[in-house]
């Protein structure tokens, strides 16, 4: 058995194969995470996935907050995603204890990026098999959103679809992008996000099979929508249908 | 399946993404006694049931249920040693808690302390993963009666019930068959010690002891782990019904 797939080495054709293997791991999961830059808004969006009819559904989500205002979406494997949203709020809540105002969401992505590139360079230790988004509403720059993925790379997106569909996504939301610039109001910002979502997974959800966090201008704070505000931009939505 | 030389480390991945030293964990599980939890009215009960492995072991020595608070209680199976490890951290931890922040640890936040725990030991190529699941019951003033699972990858969910280990099937079935949401803890627990007993089906010939816990309102929301003489007295009655069942049915 070759080692450099076996360990977090260079391969003679210049690939870390260990790295690509945990980008695939990602997809195996069946999560696919849309996340929605709109003109005064941003809005991340899931598939409320519930394994086991016992589990209290509660427990289980994609969407975390890291502060206040700033909020994650993480698909892949949930147990490393566990540790990832942890370090963020760490991350966070110390940068606003030392500076006096929220981090910046570009700030802490690439304070994961460069966490996570530590995986993927040392011995030891495998990569986390985590695809993140970050996202909120900067007090410089406005609505933000950054993909962070296991080799540590932090991008800024306009729109970003990460998990198994993201390639059929990712053309789907520029599709969606061309039509308006990306000019989008809170309202059209989550409509996109859930038709694209609903396009991608090829069903209609209900209210319960679908999970939502915006942060917008009117409201800093970043939120998961509840179910009944989810019902009714699915209403809103299908009535435009 | 057969990992090949991607199997020896839970720092490499296999070709598909896969972590096989952590399903291979998972597998030490499966073949391991039963354990069980589940939420009643008005508490919750843990259960597991082993087999006993000579005539010259003290009765009620090879503990599985263990308190890791006044207030919480955990029952685990597959490798006891680092079952027990995983509760002693959990001890540590809760202790922690309660010094930095003047209040008992909610059990939500000492399962996913001990979910983050066993999360970790699958990252690194120098330590194996925990050979356990745990399921941790306890309530607290602030969401209330909690019971959490979590397995060797560090997959850590709320359940209403639960269970692993060599009879878990059987015991999710019978567990999603009764409705035990709207049933007392005190009736709840005959009809835990007889899924328990159902669960170990395979290994009737071998001398059977369980071990049943309960958080509940008549405990005062303690941890109570039921005393020796009364569980032996329940896994008589439960046997004597499970024959009475067969005989019904042959």
């Amino acid at each position: 058995m070759s080692f450099e797939k076996t360990m977090k080495v260079f391969s003679p054709d210049g690939r870390i194969y260990q790295m690509e293997y945990a980008f695939k791991a990602i997809s195996q999961f069946g999560q696919t995470s849309i996340a929605v830059r709109g003109n005064d808004s941003v809005v991340v969006c899931t598939q409320k996935k519930i394994p086991d009819k016992l589990i209290v559904p509660d427990s289980v989500t994609n969407i975390f907050n890291v502060s206040d205002s700033r909020g994650v979406v993480l698909v892949g494997n949930m147990n490393d995603a566990r540790y990832i949203v942890q370090w963020l709020r760490n991350n966070a809540a110390k940068f606003k204890f030392t500076n006096g105002y929220e981090i910046p969401v570009h700030v802490l992505a690439q304070k994961l990026g460069h966490h996570l590139q530590h995986f993927s360079q040392q011995a030891g230790l495998r990569p986390f098999c985590v695809n993140t988004t970050i996202v909120g509403m900067d007090e410089e720059f406005g609505a933000q959103c950054y993909r962070v993925d296991p080799s540590g790379q932090a991008i800024g997106f306009k729109c970003v679809s990460t998990g198994s569909k993201e390639q059929e996504a990712m053309t789907q939301l520029e599709k969606h992008y061309r039509k308006k610039e990306g000019n989008w109001d809170r309202k059209e910002t989550i409509e996109t996000a859930i038709q694209v979502l609903q396009t991608v997974i090829s069903s209609d959800f209900k209210a319960n099979e679908i999970e939502i966090g915006v942060a917008s201008v009117g409201d800093v704070r970043f939120k998961k929508l509840t179910e009944q505000e989810i019902e009714n931009h699915l209403n809103d939505l299908a009535d435009k249908q | 399946m057969s990992g090949t030389g991607f199997d020896y480390e839970c720092s490499s991945l296999s070709p598909e993404g896969r972590i096989f030293q952590v399903e291979y964990a998972e597998k030490a599980v499966e073949t391991s006694s039963t354990i069980l939890g589940v939420r009643c009215k008005n508490g919750i009960v843990l259960g597991t049931e082993k087999i006993v492995l000579s005539k010259m072991m003290v009765a009620g020595t090879d503990k599985r249920v263990f308190s890791i608070t006044t207030t919480t209680g955990s029952v685990v199976n597959g490798l006891t040693p680092d079952g027990k490890s995983l509760v002693y951290r959990g001890r540590e931890e809760a202790v922690q808690y309660e010094k930095m922040f003047g209040i008992k640890i909610p059990i939500q936040v000492l399962a996913e302390r001990l979910a983050m725990r066993t999360q970790m030991n699958t990252i690194y190529n120098g330590i194996r993963p925990y050979g356990t699941s745990i399921i941790l019951a306890g309530n607290d003033h602030i969401k209330g009666l909690g019971l959490y699972m979590i397995e060797p990858s560090g997959q850590c969910f709320e359940y209403y019930g639960c269970a692993s280990g060599r009879g878990k099937q059987l015991a999710r079935n019978e567990i999603e068959k009764v409705n035990f949401r709207e049933m007392s803890v005190d009736e709840a627990i005959p009809l835990i010690a007889k899924i328990l007993l159902k669960a170990q089906e395979e290994m009737k010939d071998k001398k059977q002891e369980l071990e049943i816990s309960i958080i509940s309102d008549t405990t005062g929301y303690k941890h109570k782990i039921l005393d020796r003489v009364f569980v032996d007295q329940l896994t008589l009655k439960a046997q004597e019904e499970i024959e009475n069942e067969q005989m019904e049915m042959a």
